[in-house]
C-alpha cells in the first residue's frame, strides 16, 4: 500500500478537526500506515482529492457529494480505539 | 503545555447554564472580560452550531467551543468551565455535556502544540473521568497543568 492522504473535516479547520488529526496521524503510525493527514474545514473541501474523510456524524452530510472519497464518521474524536477501528476498516487491514 | 494558553487558576466549576448556548456564553465570558475576544466571537461559535449541528462535541461530556479566526478575536486564548449539571446539545452519541471550553485563534496556525497537549490529555479516559467527575479541584489543575 503506498501513502494515503486523510482529511480531518470540522467547520473551521482550527480546532476539532486538528485534534482529530493528531488522533489519526498517532493510530495510522501505531499501524504502519503511510499516511498524509491534514486537517481542513468543510466549505474548502471541494476539489480537494483524498483517499479517506474523517468528521463528525454532524458534517458528514455536508461532505457527502462534494469530495469523491469515503467519508467515514468518527463519533468520539478522542478515541484512539474508534479511530484506529475505522481506519483498519476502511483499509482492509 | 496547555497552560501557556489556559489561565488554570481561572477555570471555573459549578457554572450553571440553562441550556446549551448559555453554556458556551458562560464559557465565553471570562475571554470576553479579558478583552482578548468580543462577544460576536461566542455568537459566531453558537451560530456554527445552529447551522451545523452541535460537532463541537468532540466526546461524550466535553464540548470544544470555537469558531472561524477573524476580527473578533484579539488574542489566542482557552478557556474551561465545568457545568453545575449536564446540558444536552443534541448530540446523539456524546451528550449531557458537562465540560466546556472556549478556544479562539487569530489564525489557522501556531496553536498545534496546545492543542496537541489537549488531545494527549482527552485521549486518556481517567482524565476525562476526572475532568468531568472529580471532585478535587486541585486535582484536576494539576492534570491540566501536567500536559
Amino acid at each position: 500500500m503506498g501513502k494515503i492522504k486523510i482529511l480531518a473535516v470540522c467547520g473551521f479547520g482550527v480546532g476539532t478537526s486538528l485534534m482529530l488529526r493528531m488522533n489519526i496521524e498517532r493510530v495510522t503510525k501505531e499501524l504502519g500506515v503511510d499516511a498524509d493527514v491534514e486537517n481542513v474545514d468543510v466549505t474548502s473541501l471541494t476539489g480537494s482529492r483524498a483517499d479517506m474523510i474523517m468528521t463528525s456524524a454532524e458534517l458528514a452530510g455536508d461532505i457527502e457529494g462534494k469530495i469523491d472519497a469515503p467519508v467515514i464518521v468518527v463519533n468520539n474524536f478522542m478515541s484512539l480505539s474508534e479511530i484506529k477501528e475505522k481506519i483498519q476498516k476502511q483499509l482492509g487491514i | 503545555m496547555i497552560k501557556d494558553l489556559l489561565d488554570i487558576e481561572k477555570i471555573e466549576f459549578d457554572v450553571h447554564a440553562e441550556d446549551w448556548k448559555d453554556a458556551l456564553r458562560k464559557a465565553g465570558r471570562y475571554l470576553v472580560e479579558q478583552g482578548k475576544i468580543d462577544q460576536q466571537y461566542v455568537e459566531n461559535a453558537i451560530d456554527a452550531c445552529v447551522e451545523r449541528g452541535p460537532y463541537i462535541v468532540i466526546m461524550p461530556g466535553v464540548a470544544f467551543g470555537h469558531a472561524r479566526p477573524d476580527e473578533s478575536v484579539h488574542e489566542q486564548c482557552l478557556h474551561m468551565i465545568r457545568l453545575d449539571e449536564p446540558v444536552n446539545f443534541g448530540s446523539e452519541y456524546n451528550d449531557p455535556v458537562r465540560i466546556v471550553f472556549m478556544f479562539a485563534s487569530e489564525s489557522s496556525g501556531g496553536h498545534l502544540t496546545v492543542m496537541r497537549s489537549i488531545a494527549k490529555m482527552l485521549v486518556e479516559p481517567e482524565n476525562v473521568e476526572l475532568l468531568i467527575n472529580g471532585t478535587d479541584k486541585d486535582k484536576i489543575r494539576k492534570l491540566l497543568a501536567s500536559y
